[in-house]
């Protein structure tokens, strides 16, 4: 009796710790005759390491990088995954985080922010300033930590109050590999072992990170935002890769860009020039505009005295909403102007005087945004959020509206409507949103604000 | 004792020996070894024994991999398309700048050889096969191509440029033309060229002949019909746009072309990006048009079902929103059984994924079973065949490599296999499968 007592107590606690303890295991193929090497690591329900196969010092610095691949290195360095710990809103976020929610805290935020210290259960704290183990978590989303991927993860981080941490990576560091999408790699070299995966080609390779559902609230899903298009997900067309890594005809480019700059940096930085002129880029053709919607076009001819009647439809062509990723941080808008013709406005929509002024959230206005909720309170960390309200344009989607403007009685001869969408990538109310912004307001100047240029139109008008 | 042991064991071995050369091959040479397969082929090599055949596009890999649909194992990985190439190393040729499927274009005044094949690979998608006149035929979805090959030697015939995208194909196999749908990319204005056409060849011994291009919707701007289907004895041809929810009925004599939408709106209109109902494929049988509706969001995956004639809606079965299906086949000369593939999820929730089985009669659809008890198993099911005796399903995952094999009767999952080519990458994902009826 006792020892059936004795190993049924065994039973239930090896079960218990089991179901409390993560490993980087669940796409582990029994069937694969060929394994691609990757290193354990196991986490509790905190994030607590309890075992890893990986030391900090099995990932190399990009400075070991840059000889061979200095443009790869260069533009690496101006993307958000090298900034990934060293933005300030994260820096506030991440201190929030670890404050309401202690260690579990850190470790939801550095799991996709600072994935090497995730994957070995080290903190920042560990880490001895000046030391090479410290240049190399700083380097956050480094060349090493993609590189040695070998395996796709096909979960998103799906997260709540009693699991914070969720992240599964499968890479095999400190074995003197590097892993990519060159088909034929060079290997005449003393520096690595070059090896072609074509997982490097999927647009798989970006999750876990880039679609999060805590508390069953879908708070950053580009991911599943992408894969709504049916022509995206069958054959994964139009991957991420294929715009946030677009090839020049050499290499594909590492900076990443999406709608982030450096906000410590003044906009006229030369490494902020260098982002906004490749995010300006990709922004080219992200949405489309017309003067007119499904109901009505805009008239060639309008009256004094009248109300102008303006049909609008705007369409998404990115692969994901607009915003997407922290839409709660970003605003997208129309800005619509009516002008006489000495070039003075009659009726504006979305303008504003300058890059930190707030828009004007009215029914009159066009925005998309989203706002994560906790009750009643908007919240701007997603640690901190039980709900969204997502105002985004989808994929695909074509959003339409019409704008009414008064035409005074003194307008002759002709008017001028003038539209275009606008995008910043941080709204100026957040540094309202938390003492802790207060020394960080001149990092206000420093917002972009992007037009899109396919969304740029404008009509004459005549008026009777 | 040792002695009357070795003793037996010798004259046993002798024994075999003799019965062995003293076989008459099919040659009708004694000890030749050579065996008369079921094709007809008299030869000593087992590899070329004819056998029926399952076709899966491994499409991050570039591969389309070969089954013997009897016994599940993989006969070969037959590399597709082009290799990959750095097409900038053509700069200073146009001719085999293309011949290498790259483009040749002026940039800022300058000639050059451009490509992505080189960066995304070829992406065979589809397979359409015709048994009667001996072809298979793949497209590339990025490489921009179409290819046709042999079923008995699995050997290229020919290729041929049809431009951006292709996806599903389908075949007229009396006249000897394959139709293709193309695949619209909204957001990526280089690839805008072409995205309400089907796109007609012919096709023979000698390899393949661009026809022409149906422009399903004039007027139309990137409406990207996808799913394609024929009925060849009613010359019609049938496809649907994923972006704007119809349905196309093309009348292959009199190029007559008529429009149905999906959400039984008579008001509506097919230049309108709505996607609501995200039709996959279509397929005929018996009169009737049956499409598969991926939708999601807030609206249920579905299987409806249409008059073919005049695109009358039948009937619908819907599944439930996270179900997601895709691909879909009809059973064998005298069933009245669909198959179809539940992809499941795309939301990062998971769950929905697995497949289903659907009867019709002449007013309505209905459900014969649904095996929704593989999730966990199927990341996401895509492509499916099914055997010639009607009693096995193939159906690949475009997720995690891998095919599955189930019971065409109930949907049990019989085995899996993963065909991902390992000395290339870790996982692949899978597209169309396609299988042969008879012994090649």
């Amino acid at each position: 009796m006792k020892i059936f007592l004795y190993i049924n107590f065994f039973l239930f606690f090896t079960i218990s710790c089991n179901e409390n303890i993560k490993k980087n295991n669940s796409v582990l193929d029994e069937s694969s005759n060929e394994p691609w090497p990757f290193k354990i690591y196991e986490f509790d329900s905190d994030g607590n390491i309890i075992n890893s196969e990986i030391d900090i010092l099995d990932f190399q610095p990009s400075r070991d990088c840059q000889a061979c691949h200095p443009n790869h290195v260069e533009e690496w360095k101006l993307s958000s995954h090298y900034r990934s710990t060293n933005s300030q809103i994260f820096k506030i976020a991440f201190e929030n985080a670890k404050e309401s929610h202690f260690d579990e805290g850190d470790r939801f935020c550095v799991q996709c922010h600072s994935p090497k210290l995730f994957v070995t259960g080290l903190y920042e704290s560990d880490l001895e300033e000046g030391s090479l183990a410290s240049e190399i978590a700083n380097e956050n989303i480094g060349c090493d930590f993609c590189h040695t991927q070998t395996r796709l993860n096909f979960n998103s981080l799906i997260v709540n109050d009693y699991n914070l941490i969720d992240a599964e990576y499968y890479i095999n560091p400190g074995e003197g590999i590097k892993y990519g999408s060159t088909v034929d790699p060079d290997t005449n070299n003393n520096f690595h072992k070059s090896v072609y995966n074509s997982i490097y080609k999927d647009s798989r390779t970006c999750l876990p990170c880039h679609n999060m559902i805590i508390r069953d609230a879908p708070v950053h899903m580009t991911m599943a935002e992408w894969a709504s298009d049916p022509f995206n997900d069958m054959a994964d067309n139009r991957s991420c890769q294929s715009c946030h890594m677009s090839y020049n005809g050499e290499y594909h480019s590492h900076m990443f860009s999406g709608i982030d700059i450096d906000l410590t940096q003044p906009l006229d930085h030369e490494d902020n020039q260098k982002r906004i002129a490749s995010i300006t880029s990709l922004l080219d053709s992200a949405a489309i505009s017309y003067f007119n919607n499904s109901e009505d076009s805009i008239k060639s001819y309008a009256h004094s005295n009248d109300t102008l009647q303006i049909p609008f439809s705007i369409q998404n062509k990115t692969a994901h909403n607009i915003p997407t990723g922290t839409s709660e941080l970003r605003e997208a808008w129309i800005e619509l102007v009516v002008y006489n013709k000495n070039n003075e406005p009659i009726c504006e929509f979305g303008t504003i005087e300058s890059n930190k002024d707030f828009l004007k959230y009215n029914n009159h206005n066009i925005i998309f945004t989203s706002w994560l909720k906790n009750g009643q309170d908007t919240v701007y960390s997603s640690i901190e959020a039980y709900d969204i309200i997502n105002n985004s344009l989808k994929i695909n989607e074509t959003f339409e509206w019409n704008y009414s403007c008064y035409i005074p009685g003194d307008i002759q001869d002709s008017i001028i409507v003038k539209s275009r969408m606008r995008i910043r990538p941080v709204k100026p109310q957040l540094f309202y949103s938390d003492p802790a912004f207060d020394e960080y307001f001149h990092l206000l100047d420093n917002i972009p604000i992007f037009d899109i240029e396919q969304s740029k139109i404008e009509k004459t008008i005549y008026i009777h | 004792m040792k002695f009357i042991i070795l003793t037996l064991i010798f004259i046993m071995m002798n024994n075999c020996e003799k019965n062995s050369l003293g076989v008459t091959g099919c040659d009708g040479v004694v000890g030749s070894g050579k065996v008369l397969d079921s094709c007809g082929t008299c030869d000593e090599d087992p590899s070329n024994d004819c056998l029926r055949k399952v076709y899966v596009t491994n499409q991050s890999q570039d591969y389309v991999t070969v089954l013997n649909a009897e016994v599940d194992t993989v006969v070969k990985n037959i590399k597709v398309g082009f290799d990959s190439v750095n097409c900038n190393s053509f700069n200073n040729d146009e001719i085999e700048c293309e011949q290498n499927g790259c483009d040749w274009m002026n940039h800022n005044g300058i000639d050059m050889c451009m490509g992505t094949t080189d960066n995304v690979g070829n992406t065979p998608h589809f397979i359409s096969i015709d048994e009667t006149n001996g072809f298979w035929f793949v497209t590339l979805m990025d490489a921009g191509y179409i290819e046709q090959y042999c079923i008995k030697e699995d050997t290229l015939i020919d290729r041929i440029e049809i431009g951006d995208l292709p996806s599903l194909s389908t075949i007229d196999i009396q006249n000897k033309n394959i139709y293709i749908s193309r695949m619209n990319m909204p957001g990526m204005p280089s690839m805008s060229s072409a995205t309400n056409v089907i796109n007609k060849l012919s096709y023979s011994n000698n390899g393949l002949v661009d026809e022409l291009e149906i422009d399903i919707c004039n007027g139309c701007s990137s409406i990207g019909p996808h799913a394609i289907s024929i009925d060849i004895y009613e010359h019609q041809l049938y496809t649907a746009s994923i972006l704007t929810d119809h349905i196309f009925k093309i009348n292959l004599i009199s190029n007559e072309i008529q429009w149905q939408s999906l959400s039984d709106d008579t008001n509506s209109n097919p230049n309108i990006i709505t996607q609501v109902y995200k039709p996959i494929q279509s397929i005929n049988k018996n009169g009737y048009l049956f499409v598969t509706c991926s939708a999601g969001g807030d609206i249920e995956g579905q299987v409806q079902m249409y008059n073919s004639s005049n695109l009358e809606k039948i009937d619908s079965y819907n599944f439930d929103v996270n179900s997601n299906p895709w691909h879909i086949i009809v059973g064998n000369a005298n069933s009245n059984r669909l198959y179809v593939t539940l992809s499941g999820s795309a939301d990062g929730f998971g769950g929905g994924e697995g497949v289903a089985c659907l009867q019709f009669t002449d007013s309505e659809l209905s459900l014969v079973w649904q095996n929704d008890n593989l999730s966990g198993t199927m990341v996401e099911p895509h492509g499916i065949a099914l055997s010639f005796d009607e009693e096995k399903l193939f159906v690949s995952d475009r997720s995690n490599g891998k095919i599955y094999f189930l019971n065409a009767l109930d949907g049990e999952l019989l085995d899996e296999m993963n065909l991902s080519i390992t000395s290339i990458g870790s996982s692949t994902a899978l597209g169309g499968v396609a299988n042969t009826q008879n012994l090649w």
